[in-house]
């Protein structure tokens, strides 16, 4: 099913999903950091957000998001791509294994979401959105 | 980040390939700056860069902008970028909107302030060149991670590279440094290239260790034979600049709002050259931060450009990876790791693919060190790790985790280069901002058994969690200390600390022991200093192996007993500190009172430690002369007890009922019983004193060295001397055997007198008592008790014809049942 672009201001939704994809799957202990803390007295709070400021997929471009988890537990995470001008579609949600390598081709989940990779997401960005 | 990523964004018909890196963006903390400077460099010949700028935020933001050149720094009009949008911005462009071209700025910087409290624009560029190739990715460097003046490249390929060299046949290779100053007054740039000198460079251990990972031999080696784990025990521990050699620039010069493309070319003949990579060292003269450095390698022919991740050396998460690996028939994938200190740093690495982790436990570099692992090499090398984890064989693609173990600055980066496409791809993501801190200590083996005069080499293992609680393991053999709770038995080696040598039978307890940090300040004002050093100890069962008998007891005597009187049962037991089979062998002899001597040997195996019963064989008695062998980790243990079985005491009323029972279908029911009394006295066994059983019940043996024995007194030996079933048998088929005799006789002397006749049952019994008891009547018939009359048609008794029926005949009284007295038989005299 072809899922309807999202328009700058609308951020909502993206917020919306991410509550819906950590509601349907329960957080992990959030103890495992059980040794060393990652930042100090600035500590990140769920959901974490990683933002690749490029992709193309125009003039014969083709991007590849390596993932790689430094989790000793399975990570669930949903994309949030960006045109050039802001508009944004949502992934349905991800996983990846302890310490495993996934390849997310940016090409192939805009047409899996039914998006004209030729048009206005032939570029953007990226986020990833993580528990 | 318990997720690291990038975004590789690659053109193959063109051969163009760049990174995007990663920025972390939580609502509680982020890592996109206020300021985004990066620079760049190469435009020329109809090259452009273009920087990518995309706001991560929901909300309009503008920012101001600037270009760096020429010495000067040049305000351009203000972008707006509405919320989620990338705008791409041509330098070309830029430079024109400043009335100038790239030929005037062929390298420059480019610098974005966001107005307003919150950032949230990052940046990212790429110079391309559709003619050649070339391709290079230009980076925004996070100004709250240059805490040092200093920046650090590594695995960068120069010249020719080695034939070795992960950069092999790839091309000539010029590095270009490309260091932009972001303040107002000049600064000095020291350049320092460091390089391998020894072949250690693709060591997959320790500093000068061999490429392949070691593996810890496991199991016991004898005292003064080659140790395996020689290569663990004395690692090579080179002189770091008998490793990495170093060779400084003169300091250059870089004007304020200036950048500058220093080509390595004209200081390469002065390198001992060729070299698998270099690393390069950029140190500037002003405050942190106060410069930004990039460092590229490009080919001669400008199709190959190896971007390498410049890292500031006090950038603490630049000492983790989370990084991707492909390897086809293609491409190949090389992790770099430099040591930045002068000091050793230890690296956790874990290797993933398919599903399997497969840990490098040994791996340190030396100070200044720069190390490449080979993922084709290591997947190939097919060695197990200290788990016994393999690369699977036909992995392409996998992962690898690594951390800092110690509190040294250390970076690293992932290439993946495709050779045919003649695209390098560089992955620096990281993980943590510190080193990941020690959690528990293991010892391998820890429980071993071994022989006296073998040994064994413990190795201890540290497991580490980064700050994404992801585990890692190091060998920390050579850190811990060793120290066994019985000396007697295993004392630790006097030249090699971990080897355990057994001395005695026995067991001791060895405790390991490590000091190590737990856990560092992250605090990201601070070098990681550790907070909580704590002491771990493990404890080693060490068994030195012997072999004893538990059961039976040297000159233990068993009897014959159970429902038949004919068999003992003797428990068998041993034990030892090991584990194992034991072979048991029971040698019974039995000497006769004439020296005569039967003998058997019987065989039977159990589990040490494990009791068995064992149920002698009919007719095994005597003296046993017990064997217990077993074969421990090669060695052989044999230790011996000698025991007895005597006979037992059988009741009369059990005889009788056997004799009775056998002799069932003869003419006098009791003969058996009466053959018995007047042979043994009913007895089987008598209480007499042989070999160390005083008072024994042994066989009752005839006089004169006892050619005869047990209740019937047959041919003695093993089994009718200690089976009385079978010695009573023995007497029926001794008597049954004499009726042919008699009765060839009979049928003799009734051809010669047709009158003559047949003998009665019981006559036949008299005259096969003669023979029983000894008597050659065969020879001489005259002996035979019943004999013709003289009339020859009938038969007479002569022995009571002789001597009126008293004597000097034998007698057996046979009863014709159990409670009849019975009738008499005689045995005639020699």
């Amino acid at each position: 099913m072809r899922r309807k672009a999202v328009y700058p201001g609308t951020l909502i939704i993206v917020a919306l999903a991410l509550s819906s994809l950590f509601l349907l799957n329960p957080r992990p202990g959030t103890k495992a950091q059980t040794t060393t803390n990652c930042c100090g007295t600035n500590p990140p709070t769920a959901p974490r957000e990683m933002v690749f400021p490029y992709y193309s997929l125009a003039d014969g471009y083709n991007s590849t998001l390596m993932l790689v988890s430094s989790s000793p537990k399975p990570l669930n995470f949903i994309m949030a791509i960006h045109g050039l001008n802001g508009q944004t579609e949502i992934s349905n949600s991800m996983s990846i294994q302890p310490g495993e390598k996934l390849a997310v081709g940016i090409g192939s989940l805009l047409t899996s979401l039914g998006v004209d990779v030729t048009g206005t997401f032939s570029q953007g960005s990226v986020s990833v959105y993580l528990e | 980040m318990p997720l690291a990523g990038q975004m590789t964004v690659e053109n193959p018909a063109r051969h163009w390939v760049h990174q995007v890196d990663m920025v972390e963006n939580d609502p509680g903390r982020t890592d996109i700056p206020a300021v985004l400077s990066g620079e760049w460099w190469g435009l020329s010949g109809g090259r452009d860069a273009t920087i990518m700028v995309t706001n991560a935020s929901g909300n309009t933001v503008t920012a101001d902008m600037f270009l760096a050149f020429g010495g000067k720094e040049h305000k351009l009009d203000p972008l707006v970028f509405t919320a989620n949008q990338t705008r791409l911005l041509s330098v070309a462009e830029m430079l024109g909107n400043l009335n100038a071209s790239v030929s005037e700025a062929p390298e420059g910087r480019i610098t974005i302030i966001q107005r307003g409290p919150n950032p949230s624009l990052v940046a990212q560029g790429r110079v391309t060149d559709p003619v050649t190739g070339f391709s290079t990715t230009l980076e925004f460097p996070d100004p709250a991670r240059q805490r040092a003046s200093a920046l650090h490249a590594s695995g960068v390929p120069i010249a020719t590279p080695t034939a070795d060299s992960p950069f092999a046949g790839d091309g000539y290779f010029t590095p270009h440094v490309i260091a932009s100053n972001l303040t107002d007054k000049p600064q000095s740039v020291t350049i320092t290239l460091e390089y391998p000198t020894s072949s250690a460079w693709n060591s997959a251990n320790g500093p000068g260790g061999p490429a392949a990972p070691l593996v810890r031999f496991t199991g016991h080696i004898k005292k003064g034979e080659k140790d395996p784990n020689e290569a663990l025990a004395h690692p090579p521990n080179p002189d770091p600049s008998m490793l990495t050699g170093q060779f400084t620039l003169a300091p250059l010069t870089i004007g304020p709002d200036s950048t500058a493309d220093f080509s390595l070319d004209a200081v390469m003949n002065q390198l001992p050259l060729p070299l698998p990579y270099v690393s390069v060292r950029i140190q500037y003269s002003g405050t942190p931060g106060s410069m930004i450095a990039q460092v590229s390698s490009v080919d001669e022919n400008q199709d190959l450009v190896v971007d390498a991740h410049t890292a500031n050396e006090l950038d603490g998460w630049a000492g983790s990876g989370a990084n991707p690996w492909h390897v086809d028939s293609q491409t190949n994938s090389i992790l770099f790791l430099t040591d930045e200190s002068d000091e050793p740093a230890r690296i956790g690495l874990d290797v993933t693919a398919g599903g399997v982790h497969y840990y490098l436990i040994r791996f340190k570099l030396a100070a200044h060190e720069t190390r490449a692992i080979d993922f084709r090499a290591l997947r190939d090398s097919q060695v197990p790790d200290f788990k016994g984890n393999r690369i699977p064989a036909g992995a392409s693609d996998g992962s690898v985790n690594w951390v800092r173990l110690d509190d040294a600055p250390v970076e690293g980066r992932m290439m993946v280069i495709q050779k045919q496409q003649g695209m390098a791809s560089n992955y620096d993501c990281a993980s943590c901002p510190c080193p990941a801190g020690f959690s528990a200590l293991n010892a391998m083996p820890d429980l071993f058994s071994l022989p006296p005069g073998y040994y064994d080499d413990i190795f201890d293992t540290g497991l580490y969690y980064d700050c994404n609680g992801y585990q890692f393991y190091i060998d920390v053999t050579y850190s811990a200390t060793f120290g066994s709770s019985n000396t007697s038995v295993i004392k630790m080696d006097s030249s090699v600390h971990n080897r355990a040598d057994a001395l005695a039978t026995g067991s001791a307890t060895i405790t390991t022991t490590v000091v190590a940090c737990t856990r560092y300040d992250t605090n990201p004002d601070l070098p990681c200093p550790c907070t909580s050093q704590r002491t771990f100890s493990f404890n080693i069962t060490g068994n030195v192996c012997g072999l004893s008998i538990s059961n039976p007891t040297d000159g233990e005597v068993f009897d014959l007993g159970g429902t038949n009187y004919d068999a003992a049962t003797i428990p068998l037991k041993a034990a030892s500190f090991c584990t194992g089979t034991v072979n048991w062998t029971l040698l019974f002899s039995y000497t006769t009172t004439g020296g005569t001597t039967y003998s058997d040997t019987q065989a039977t195996s159990n589990t040490i430690g494990q009791n068995l019963n064992y149920n002698t064989q009919l007719g095994d008695a005597g003296q046993i002369y017990l064997t217990a062998k077993a074969e421990l980790y090669g060695q052989t243990f044999q230790v011996d007890r000698t025991i007895y079985v005597d006979g037992t005491s059988i009741p009369p009323s059990v005889i009788t009922a056997r004799l009775y029972n056998l002799y069932s279908g003869g003419a006098t029911p009791g003969l058996l019983t009466g053959i018995a009394t007047h042979e043994s006295t009913y007895h089987q066994f008598v209480s007499r004193s042989l070999y160390e059983v005083p008072n024994g019940l042994w066989p009752n043996e005839s006089f004169g060295g006892g050619g005869f024995v047990g209740l019937m007194q047959v041919p003695n030996g093993l089994v009718d001397a200690f089976d009385w079933l079978t010695n009573t048998y023995q007497g029926l088929s001794t008597l049954e055997g004499k009726y042919p005799t008699v009765q060839s006789w009979v049928s003799g002397l009734r051809s010669q007198y047709p009158g003559l006749p047949d003998l009665s049952p019981t006559q036949y019994e008299d005259n096969e008592m003669v023979l029983y008891a000894g008597y050659n009547a065969t020879q001489n018939p005259n002996l035979y008790i019943w004999q013709a009359n003289s009339n020859h048609d009938g038969w007479t008794d002569a022995a009571a014809q002789a001597n009126g029926g008293t004597g000097p005949y034998n007698y057996v009284y046979a009863p014709t049942t159990a409670s009849n007295p019975g009738v008499r038989f005689a045995i005639q005299p020699q």
